[in-house]
């Protein structure tokens, strides 16, 4: 067995005894808490040599700007015209998804890969299968068809309109987002009156008083009461609050498999009315199949996307086995055929699903989905794009008899919906070489949309060698960088190929006219590019310098600020976080005005954009970060050419997760927000006001 | 500007659970030990992360609150000294591409050179799933991902394994 093997192996594993005796002497002695500690010395020395000597190597081999040894990705023009769409009924996306099923079949796919899509990722005899069935309530007869036994509950009436005659502050932070004037999800929301957070633990969503700094808890949302009473699991997910409506997003997983087909998911919208806390009422559940891919809230408009995956054998009586469905309370409908379209040629049984619903009244307003998937968007108020990434292995020739060669190349996908007060239609379709990083590598400007991608085109060569496969790659010069511009058909008009071969995009920021990006390897070149005439985007400049930046952020005349990590400029190993302000004014001549080492390994900033908190009219940075069990909330000002720390905060409570920390403002006063704790500071000066927990 | 340290309040200090970092050592080291070798691949490597957990316990010892948390905390901590260590596991995002060689085991090890051979996040789950015997609900909190994903996650790295084991599970 498995297990056994496993464990019986792991357990000769063991470190080396004199070290354990000097580590155990090292650590009894330590006084504790202390800032600085040593190191048993030759170990760190050990590992950077290796580093430089890959580095130097690998340096040696590759290229820099442009030259490049192996193939050429496949360039944007070429691709075989599989970006269009077209209708498509039921009947013809049954016979298309029969069809795959029986050719898997026939194929007769080792059963490990049978089992696991056949049974939704559960295989038979699983031991974690039995520990789940002890888990929840598993034992749900009849629930086989589309129905999903979510509860609804009070249906009061409603206030539409906001009281502003509370106590609240007009001047308060949101959620730091990409677009202006297009809301995202996140697990902290403020009003200006009251904050909203979610704790994925407990599935609560808290509402505390904020005035004046000083805090009053005054109710909670209990989300996962609902969940388990049916033997289901719900996580949070994302939340809005505006105009006295809480939205409240979650995924609902079951626990049990439809025999043949699968478990399905489903993303849960709630609704609720707001307006006078600790009054709070449920108005509407909205739910839709799928996985959640992201959400955004324009005017009052919410939408919700999500992307579904269907497996194994379609069943013709019951279309929910090839049709992804939404509902409202308790019911749960397939999508209509007017709301489908597919993407021709290669076709994945993956469906993206957009739904739009008034937050006021909280009803569903349209529903589209693509067969053919989308797994990052980007919205602003007219259009909706959705990007899909599609890799692709496809066998080549190669010099050895006793391996097999892959290339490895990606593609990204395009569809956008047209949005007009919440309705949305289809509009064109396109296709570029490379995948993207998320949804800041890409934007729509003056008609145009641009994109920036990392292309791979990379060979892999497997080699079984006895019991195990050892696979090497062998083409370093099969991955670069491109921007792709398209016109309003999504046909690329305008591009830049072939950027810094060897190097992948971390970070993208469009602004208009400009755009800006950072590729790494060792060293961080930031590109400015001109984007006045989209068929000709122009590289104005390459500033390279040690590191990289993971978010770039407009910071007013001139400026662009850069969350990202140093790095040694010799070796490349990756180090501390840092802050960067590039001075942009002149794009053909970027220079990084000044650099500030936060001393601390990890910033949820750098994944997570929503944990930046950036104000330029008090001109205020905020971030957390921590050396792994030392948490702190940074705050930067940016004077006279220079970053000045305002204040360091600690940060208390339990919760791993100090992606969940965020920073906000009410009036005059800061606050910063835990998973479990949000603590109160006036802005002038940081001075502690109170502290809640709850 | 002047720069302001702000004391935290800590009256709960009191009410806390007290780590004894040399019967923590005692305990767990081995343990963290080979989750830190699962991670890197390498003993040198994982010996590096060990020492490095446990004076990071001794520095933040006041912020546990029970042995649960303990353990955990032990092993989220050493999660992410693998991935600093290994500078860049942590941005795979996309799908897992192949590893490279691995060297360090036993020749006559069956099973470990496999899970050695994944991905970071598939071999964290298996190691915590069948070495530790956590539950899908506990790995779940302590890596911060949703049920669904250690399943997954689990699902995967099952059947890459068996592809290759072709036997019994």
């Amino acid at each position: 067995m498995f297990k056994e093997s496993f464990k019986k192996e792991l357990e000769n594993i063991n470190p080396d005894p004199a070290f354990t005796a000097e580590l155990l002497e090292k650590i009894t002695a330590t006084p504790e808490p202390k800032r600085n500690f040593t190191k048993i010395r030759g170990r760190r020395i050990f590992l950077s040599v290796t580093a430089a000597a890959l580095s130097i190597t690998v340096l040696a081999l590759s290229v820099w700007w442009g030259k490049g040894p192996g193939a050429k990705p496949t360039l944007g023009k070429e691709f075989d015209g599989t970006a269009a769409i077209q209708t498509v009924s039921y009947d013809d996306i049954y016979k298309l998804f029969k069809s795959i099923s029986d050719k898997e079949k026939a194929e007769n796919r080792g059963n490990s890969i049978k089992d696991f899509f056949l049974n939704g990722g559960v295989t038979k005899d699983e031991v974690w299968l039995e520990e789940d069935m002890e888990d929840s309530d598993m034992a749900m007869p009849g629930a086989t068809t589309g129905t999903s036994d979510l509860k609804g509950s009070e249906n009061t009436s409603t206030n539409t309109t906001v009281d502003d005659a509370g106590t609240g502050s007009d001047d308060y932070s949101s959620t730091n987002v990409q677009v202006d004037g297009i809301d995202e999800g996140d697990i902290v929301k403020t009003d200006g009156k009251y904050i909203y957070i979610g704790r994925q633990n407990d599935k609560k969503i808290f509402i505390i008083k904020a005035e004046n700094g000083k805090m009053e808890l005054i109710s909670s949302i209990d989300y996962g009461k609902i969940a388990a009473e049916q033997g289901e699991k719900e996580y949070f997910t994302d939340m809005y609050v505006k105009n006295g409506r809480l939205v409240l997003i979650t995924s609902l997983y079951n626990s049990y498999a439809r025999e043949g087909y699968g478990a399905t998911t489903h993303i849960v919208t709630r609704i609720f009315d707001i307006v006078t806390p600790p009054n709070i009422t449920l108005i509407k559940t909205l739910t839709q199949s799928g996985n959640y891919v992201s959400s955004r809230l324009s005017e009052n408009v919410l939408y919700v996307f999500t992307t579904h995956s269907f497996y194994g054998e379609p069943n013709a009586d019951d279309t929910t086995t090839f049709i992804p469905t939404t509902g409202e309370n308790s019911e749960q409908c397939t999508i209509s055929e007017n709301n489908i379209c597919a993407f021709s040629g290669d076709i994945k049984r993956t469906y993206f699903i957009a739904t739009s619903a008034d937050i006021l009244t909280a009803e569903r307003i349209d529903t589209k989905t693509v067969l053919g998937a989308g797994n990052e968007v980007y919205v602003n108020n007219q259009s909706i794009y959705a990007a899909a990434c599609f890799g692709n292995y496809e066998k080549v020739d190669g010099e050895k008899s006793d391996f097999t060669y892959n290339r490895y190349s990606t593609k990204t996908r395009l569809i956008r919906f047209e949005i007009a007060d919440g309705k949305l239609s289809y509009g064109a379709s396109g296709e570029v070489a490379g995948q993207i990083l998320n949804q800041f590598s890409m934007d729509e400007y003056d008609g145009h949309f641009r994109i920036v991608t990392t292309v791979e085109s990379s060979v892999y060569a497997t080699k079984w060698n006895g019991e195990y496969a050892s696979t090497y790659s062998m083409d370093r010069g099969g991955q670069s960088n491109a921007l792709y511009v398209l016109d309003r058909d999504l046909k690329v008009v305008g591009s830049i190929e072939d950027v810094a071969p060897d190097e992948k995009v971390y970070s993208v920021r469009f602004a208009g006219a400009v755009g800006y990006f950072v590729t790494f390897r060792q060293v961080d070149p930031l590109f400015t590019v001109d984007l006045s005439d989209p068929k000709n985007p122009t590289i104005l400049s390459a500033l390279k310098i040690p590191g990289f930046s993971s978010y770039l952020h407009p910071y007013g005349d001139g400026l662009l600020l850069g969350v990202g990590r140093n790095a040694d400029e010799k070796t490349g190993k990756v180090g501390t976080a840092k802050l960067s302000m590039f001075n942009v004014s002149d794009p053909k001549n970027v220079t990084e005005q000044s650099l500030c080492d936060l001393g601390v390994n990890y910033i949820p900033a750098e994944y997570e954009h929503k944990a930046v908190f950036v104000n330029l009219d008090k001109n205020l940075i905020g971030l957390a970060g921590s050396d792994y069990a030392d948490p702190k909330y940074f705050i930067y000002t940016y004077k006279d050419n220079a970053f000045v720390k305002v204040a360091e905060l600690p940060l208390d409570g339990y919760s791993y997760d100090l992606n969940n920390v965020r920073g906000l403002y009410i009036g005059n006063y800061f606050y910063l927000c835990e998973e479990d704790t949000v603590y109160s500071f006036t802005l002038d000066g940081f001075e502690t006001v109170a502290t809640v927990r709850f | 500007m002047e720069i302001k340290q702000i004391n935290q309040n800590s009256s709960l200090a009191d009410k806390r659970f007290k780590v004894d970092v040399a019967a923590a050592f005692s305990e767990f080291a081995d343990n963290i030990y080979r989750l830190a070798f699962v991670r890197t691949r390498n003993k040198t490597d994982a010996e590096d992360v060990l020492q490095s957990t446990f004076l990071r316990l001794v520095k933040n010892s006041h912020k546990i609150t029970s042995k649960e948390h303990l353990k955990a905390w032990l092993i989220r901590t050493a999660l992410n000294q693998s991935n600093t260590l290994l500078g860049s596991s942590y941005r795979n995002k996309k799908a897992d591409l192949k590893e490279t060689i691995i060297s360090s085991t036993d020749k006559t090890d069956e099973v470990l050179p496999l899970v050695l051979a994944l991905s970071p996040k598939l071999k964290t789950v298996i190691y915590l799933f069948y070495y530790e015997g956590y539950s899908v609900e506990e790995i779940s909190k302590i890596c911060s991902i949703s049920v669904g994903t250690v399943k997954s996650r689990l699902s995967r790295a099952r059947t890459t394994l068996k592809e290759t084991l072709e036997g019994e599970f």
